[in-house]
């Protein structure tokens, strides 16, 4: 029988996975040490807010949003909704609300693409500071007077606020999305921010200064366009600040294909991002960051051993390989639990800690999203639809 | 002997380890499913059937959970082997 060894490929793709894993737990962890800054200045001039808001046959939910911001403690603002490709009544829904600040624009483009919605809004707008939302976004009263208390230091260019769930009490899915945003993704901005890094940026909840968006070209049409935005951002020596005491709701997706679709985009674009900018130069977690995605291929080629091993063994070739270091990745996970644990508990989320079982369970819908990411082709066919919430 | 006896009275234990984590695993995660589903109703006090409350509504989505649940086994049956936590087949009953 013929042996054939091929450690040469389980060894680099383990320690590529265990690389991931550790850097997460290093950031997560060090949202410990997370203080949030005071970046109080003085104001000259009350800047006008332009509120960009794509929509593409958001119905159900545009006018929540569009009071939510006709009803700020901060008046100067101007509101443009761009209803883009809409199938259903967006449009008119969003202009049977009357008020000299709001502006809803339609735009048709043979194309699907957030970014080509996002350009055209900004064209539209005269503001200094742009502020990106969703369609299905909600916010307090005094959004635009906490974002104001941050941009009125000249320092601060960009801004991404704390990312809430609206929608947790729908069914289990939405709950768990809540726990992953909660206990990990929020975390993880304050992770990088104790490290002195950049927050990325969340692909709503964004606030921009209008001349920085202009120097870099603002948004490109890729699947994942927020994430572009910020290779661009950190590209040009432009920090994010994460500001987690200025929330936005946002809707997640109910059903298990919704989110596969959602996520499968994620991946793809990621992915893109990775093959359009290998070549330039980024700080090293960003690289790590940018390769997050690939955290899943060691899994696949563990099944695609397992499935091969047998048919091959009757063919007389024998197939032997090493996966060495297994046990530190189950420290890492464990180390994460505990961690997401100790977060649940010292902000008195109790019934958080009841779900980390499902939790877990839910973390593995990314093996799936990573296989349909290589399906997608399009933004427009991975579309989330809104408007599922309890209340 | 009395391995085996023990055997023929719990079928289950005379199941190979590979067949019976994987089967201990999924009822394990399905009742984990059921509780979770349960306590997302009580704490949102919807009317919702189950199958919604579990993120169904095609064939699809029933289809991608067991894909999940499936993963997520694939993925604790490598860590049990390398863990050497695999026990010998025990003996088949006589």
């Amino acid at each position: 029988m013929t042996a054939m060894d091929l450690s040469f490929l389980t060894i680099p793709a383990t320690i590529f996975m265990l690389l991931i894993s550790f850097a997460w737990l290093f950031v997560l962890l060090s949202s410990l040490a997370y203080r949030k800054r005071e970046e109080e200045g003085k104001l000259v001039d009350p800047p006008l807010f332009s509120i960009i808001i794509p929509a593409h046959n958001e119905e159900k939910v545009i006018n929540e949003i569009i009071n939510d911001f006709l009803q700020q403690t901060y008046p100067n603002l101007e509101i443009i909704v761009v209803c883009h490709n809409c199938e259903d009544r967006t449009f008119e829904v969003a202009r049977s609300l009357t008020d000299k600040r709001l502006k809803v624009v339609e735009l048709r483009t043979p194309q699907s693409g957030k970014a080509l919605a996002l350009n055209y809004a900004l064209q539209h707008s005269s503001g200094d500071i742009i502020v990106q939302m969703d369609a299905d976004n909600r916010v307090g009263k005094d959004f635009l007077k906490k974002v104001l208390s941050y941009f009125s230091h000249p320092r601060v260019q960009a801004l991404q606020v704390r990312l809430g769930t609206k929608n947790a009490d729908f069914n289990l899915l939405t709950k768990c999305q809540q726990i992953e945003y909660d206990l990990f993704g929020m975390p993880f901005w304050e992770g990088r921010g104790a490290l002195g890094l950049s927050c990325t940026i969340g692909g709503t909840g964004v606030i921009i200064r209008k001349r920085i968006l202009e120097e870099v070209n603002a948004w490109e049409n890729e699947l994942i366009e927020d994430f572009d935005l910020y290779c661009k951002l950190i590209q040009k020596g432009i920090k994010v600040i994460y500001a987690p005491d200025v929330e936005c709701l946002d809707e997640k997706p109910p059903y298990w294909s919704a989110l596969i679709r959602q996520r499968a985009r994620w991946i793809r674009g990621h992915l893109r991002i990775i093959n359009k900018r290998k070549w330039q130069p980024f700080p090293l977690f960003d690289i790590i960051y940018m390769l997050s995605p690939l955290f899943y291929f060691p899994w696949y080629l563990c099944a695609f051993l397992t499935v091969i091993y047998f048919p091959l063994k009757s063919l007389g070739i024998n197939i032997t390989y090493w996966f060495p270091p297994v046990h530190l990745w189950l420290f890492s996970l464990v180390a994460m639990y505990l961690f997401f644990l100790y977060r649940a508990i010292s902000q008195g989320r109790w019934k958080d800690v009841l779900y980390l079982p499902l939790f877990f369970l839910f973390s593995f819908h990314w093996l799936i999203a990573f296989l349909r990411g290589f399906t997608i082709k399009s933004w427009g066919e991975t579309k989330t639809p809104h408007g599922y919430t309890t209340g | 002997m009395e391995k085996t006896k023990r055997s023929q009275k719990y079928r289950l234990f005379s199941l190979n380890p590979m067949v019976f984590y994987p089967f201990f695993l999924f009822l394990f995660f399905v009742c984990v499913l059921f509780a979770g589903a349960l306590l997302v109703k009580r704490e949102g006090k919807t009317s919702f059937g189950f199958a919604h409350l579990l993120g169904i509504r095609t064939l699809k989505d029933l289809f991608i959970l067991l894909l999940v649940i499936l993963s997520l086994i694939f993925v604790l049956m490598v860590l049990i082997y390398s863990l050497g936590f695999l026990p010998p087949s025990p003996p088949l009953p006589a």
